[in-house]
């Protein structure tokens, strides 16, 4: 088609310098492309990188002749090489990409291979965006966005000036943003079109099993977990349950087997049913959800078991981010079957000796009662010297760890507690079960949510209690402060501290401005990097567009398209109308109403050419028209520096006059 | 057969925008003969901007619909902004001085950019060398812009093509201008190895008889019988190549320079050498004048005297 019209493949014309320069510029602007690849990619990368530019900067201003193709070759080879170890995943396509940018910078040459380095930023900027979807992502998207359309500019005008190009790219943005946004929240969210491996970042997560001195090593993990909103009222001290744990081999507590098939799908929320609190998840490699209470029903529909938890419909893992909303309402009292009662109450054989004799005892003092039993055991804690410490004093791998506890170190984090007093309880032949999830969290009075933490992880434990259910016991509550470590009580001082209608006031400055920073962080995520479908329900439902389909979103996204292209059609029309000079506009009308007497006139033809050929026509209008030029002319001859302005209002006035007789005699 | 469809498609092509845009000396590029294309460029780009839709819906990744979304539109705006980058250009032929065959003219033409600055403009005649405008300021700048003709004659300028891939490369805009003007390609001046002989009739002219003309020197040549009169004969006969004698003359300043003096059967190479003798007669300061086929421009010298017998050359059917 191009070829078909005239020749017109035109070669782009660039001086050396010119040349030069771009390829400074495109080595600058790849650089901000790769700024997230840094931390993300291994270090052979890094370095690699760096050499690459290293050599073209050096190259160019030296004049090197491009390397020799044995030497590109070697260089091909040996990362194929490198790259042939990196199993197939995502983080294997990425470093292909790298590899290729890398390669591309040895051989920087041409401007064809500035605008292919060009569309490799683009991919660049997209796998950074795969990565990490952090607030920070937010700024590094537009500004290599920003950088990536300057070296477009200056690719098509290298005459440009810099200026120039900063003020063209940032109307640019401004204009498109908008409409982006429109599209952004208008577009519906399809599920993925096929599998792809994931290539989000996962934190540390709770694991699906549990031993002592596996959760205080959290403590320091400041990473999210998941945030919680309220509908009603907030939960500022809740026990967030994610795995129920009743096997236990004497050192390690696991999740018990479950027959997928007997956990309950939940109903979806509706008007009636409308939710408590949401949770935003953030990927965490296991397929347990924490929730809280006795969850009722669910959006998206959720599999729920008060024995197992909380799944996704189809127990898959939780490998990205994950929202999900949770009605609940007190639990129903179902006696426990034989299957149940087994499996709350197993123990490995020959464990603790001294433990098991000392429960048995003082379970017959208690005369077999489980409530009193357990109130001697809430003050036989608070009363002997036991620790709650972060760095407790190893246990050892045998099977008498709780014995050691209990007897003779009588420090440790949660777990400790939690699986000791589980031990005892199931000896006295209590069902009794290990639950481990998240208390508490940070409260944020702006966005009314709670944040939870890594270090936020617990472990606490839940008896049976005959024709009550299920009953929760946290020993660590019962510790007095003396004996809890100093870092472990100011975090639960804080959490003590914090109520529903906290303000600004009640924090300190350094708190204040992590409270600004994390609101904001919860606003970017709600609505824009985890704006998903549920999300865009929501939206519009609070819009009152509440029938509005995935389809139907569809096909208003792809007509807002044209209908953008049409706006801005006619924007552009406008601004050229208002830089249009009054006196060219007036020529114009003018021209237009001299057509209206058939008159063909050409792009060339003067003023007086164009009346002279209307006399000829209409000789009737010949004194009108010699009249006109006559005064023009004269007007004309006077144009100079001083009464420029003026005379051009007379000239515009001139031609409005001849126009209106011209049109009063039509 | 793909060269035949291309070829009746460019020309198809060709009259229609010509159909759509009235030869002048002063044009302004409006719509109706404003082209525009996406670039190589620009359909990679497009083709990246449905991989990262893609990739977008696949990761369920935000930022990166937004990115897409974003690069999308600025395609689109892309095209407006390309497209008002030579809207409205004003465009006028001042001069295109008249050049031999195979030898490069330039033609001088205004940009005037009324509204706003332009930039990233090329410029080429059709099927010529392309010449990079670069920015065109909001007053006006003139440019040269070459032209290159193989064979003489009197030829309309070719249409001027204008483009530009402004601002982000991704469309290429462009425009045909139609001048109504055209250029004068002379034949390309080719040495004979002789001089004619001065013109004996020129009434006013100084008393000159057969007898004046003196040998100057010999010159070696390939092909002697463009004048047999001029031959060496003697030195032929010796079997030492072909010689024609030089002649001199202190006397004559006139000179007609006639075709039919030429032997031979190549118009254009005779033409060529008449173009030789006007020029190294304008050169050596002589009063000249040409004949071709009863065509007479009379005796004169100077540059426009040359310009005249030279066009009479160019334009010689």
């Amino acid at each position: 088609m191009l070829a078909a019209t005239g020749g017109l493949f035109m070669k782009q014309i660039i001086t050396a310098e010119q040349l030069l320069f771009l390829k400074r510029h495109s080595l600058v602007v790849l650089f901000i492309c790769y700024l997230p690849h840094i931390t993300n990619q291994p270090i052979w990368l890094l370095f690699t990188f760096i050499a690459a530019i290293t050599y073209r900067v050096i190259a160019d201003s030296f004049h090197y002749a491009p390397l020799p193709w044995w030497m590109r070759a070697f260089v091909v080879i040996s990362f194929l090489f490198v790259l042939s170890s990196i199993p197939i995943s995502s983080s294997f396509f990425i470093s292909l990409l790298l590899t290729f940018i890398i390669l591309k910078c040895l051989e920087l040459n041409t401007i064809r291979d500035l605008k292919a380095l060009i569309l490799s930023n683009f991919l660049l900027i997209f796998s950074a965006l795969i990565i990490s979807q952090d607030l920070l992502m937010i700024g590094y998207m537009f500004f290599a966005l920003f950088a990536n359309l300057s070296l477009m500019i200056k690719l098509s005008a290298p005459e440009v000036p810099l200026r120039k190009i900063s003020s063209k790219s940032g109307k640019q943005l401004l204009i498109i943003i908008p409409f982006s946004l429109l599209l952004f929240y208008v577009f519906p969210r399809f599920e993925p079109l096929w599998r792809i491996p994931n290539a989000t970042k996962v934190n540390t997560s709770l694991d699906d099993k549990l031993t002592p001195g596996s959760l205080s090593g959290m403590f320091g993990d400041d990473s999210t977990v998941m945030q919680i909103t309220f509908t009603k009222e907030p939960v500022l001290r809740g026990y967030w349950r994610g795995m129920t744990m009743s096997f236990y081999n004497g050192e390690t507590w696991y999740t018990a087997d479950y027959d997928a098939k007997k956990l309950n799908i939940l109903p979806s929320l509706s008007r009636q049913r409308s939710a408590d609190y949401e949770i935003l998840l953030e990927p965490t490699h296991r397929k347990y959800l924490y929730y809280q209470g006795f969850v009722v029903a669910s959006e998206p529909h959720l599999l729920f078991s008060t024995n197992h938890g909380l799944l996704r419909r189809n127990q898959s893992i939780v490998n990205k981010r994950f929202a999900y909303a949770a009605k609940v309402s007190k639990a129903p009292y179902q006696p426990l079957n034989s299957k149940e009662y087994a499996q709350s109450t197993q123990l490995p054989p020959n464990a603790n000796p001294r433990l098991t004799a000392w429960t048995k005892n003082i379970y017959r003092q208690q005369h077999f009662n489980t409530k009193s039993f357990t109130t001697y055991l809430k003050n036989y804690i608070h009363d002997q010297p036991f620790w709650y410490s972060l760095n407790p004093p190893p246990l050892g791998f045998t099977n008498n760890q709780m014995d050691k506890f209990w007897f003779d170190t009588q420090a440790g984090y949660c777990e400790h507690y939690a699986s000791a007093l589980t031990f005892i309880l199931r000896t006295a032949g209590i069902p009794a079960r290990v639950v481990v999830g998240y208390y508490g969290g940070e409260w944020n009075p702006f966005t009314r949510a709670i944040t939870i933490k890594q270090n936020h992880a617990h472990a606490w434990l839940e008896y049976w209690q005959e024709d009550v259910g299920w009953q929760r016991f946290d020993p660590t509550t019962f510790i007095p402060p003396s004996r809890i470590d100093s870092a472990i009580y100011n975090r639960n001082m804080m959490l003590s501290a914090q109520h529903e209608d906290m303000t600004l006031a009640d924090f300190s400055w350094r708190a204040r401005i992590l409270l600004i920073r994390n609101s904001l962080k919860f606003y970017t995520e709600r609505w824009f990097t985890y704006y998903n479908h549920h999300t865009q329900q929501h939206l519009l439902r609070n819009l009152g567009l509440q029938r509005i389909k995935s389809d139907q979103l569809l096909q208003i996204s792809v007509t807002a398209i044209p209908v953008f292209f049409i706006l801005l059609g006619l924007y552009y029309q406008w601004r050229q109308r208002v830089r249009l000079d009054p006196l060219i506009h007036e020529y114009h009308a003018l021209q237009h109403s001299f057509r209206l007497f058939d008159l063909r006139i050409k792009p060339s033809d003067t003023l007086k050419q164009q009346c002279d050929s209307l006399t000829n026509k209409m000789p009737a209008l010949s004194s009108t028209l010699n009249e006109f030029i006559k005064r023009y002319e004269q007007l004309r001859l006077i144009r100079d520096s001083e009464n420029k302005k003026d005379n051009k209002r007379q000239t515009i006035l001139l031609f409005r006059q001849l126009r209106i007789k011209l049109t009063e005699y039509k | 057969m793909i060269g035949r469809l291309i070829n009746n498609f460019n020309n198809r092509w060709e009259t229609w925008v010509r159909k759509r845009s009235l030869p002048g000396s002063q044009q302004v590029i409006d719509t109706r003969n404003l082209y525009i294309l996406p670039t190589a460029f620009g359909w990679a780009y497009g083709v990246l901007v449905v991989m990262l839709l893609i990739g977008g819906i696949n990761y369920q990744n935000n930022m990166i619909f937004l990115l897409t979304f974003m690069l999308a539109l600025i395609g689109m705006v892309s095209a407006c902004e390309a497209h008002g980058n030579i809207l409205n250009l004003k465009i006028k032929f001042i001069a295109a001085d008249d050049t031999f065959a195979g030898s490069e003219t330039r033609a001088s033409i205004l940009f005037s950019a009324d509204q706003q600055s332009r930039f990233g403009l090329y410029a080429k005649f059709k099927n010529q060398r392309n010449t990079h405008l670069g920015h065109i300021p909001i007053d006006e700048a003139t440019f040269s812009i070459p032209v290159t003709q193989l064979t003489r004659g009197y030829f309309p300028l070719p249409p001027l093509i204008i483009s530009s891939v402004y601002p982000f490369g991704i469309f290429r805009v462009w425009s045909y201008v139609f001048f109504d003007e055209h250029v004068y390609v002379y034949p390309l001046a080719k040495e004979t190895g002789y001089w004619p002989p001065p013109d004996n009739n020129e009434q006013g002219n100084k008393s000159h008889s057969v007898g004046d003309d003196e040998y100057y020197d010999l010159k070696s040549v390939e092909t002697p019988w463009a004048d047999p009169k001029l031959i060496a004969w003697k030195i032929a006969a010796k079997g030492q190549g072909w010689f024609i004698k030089r002649m001199h003359s202190h006397e004559v300043d006139y000179w007609l320079f006639k075709l039919s003096n030429l032997t031979g059967h190549d118009i254009e190479l005779k033409l060529s050498h008449l173009c030789y003798w006007l020029q190294t007669a304008e050169a050596n300061n002589k009063i000249y004048a040409l004949d071709i086929n009863d065509t007479i421009i009379p005796y004169s010298h100077g540059k426009e005297h040359l310009q005249q017998c030279l066009r009479q050359l160019a334009v010689y059917s």
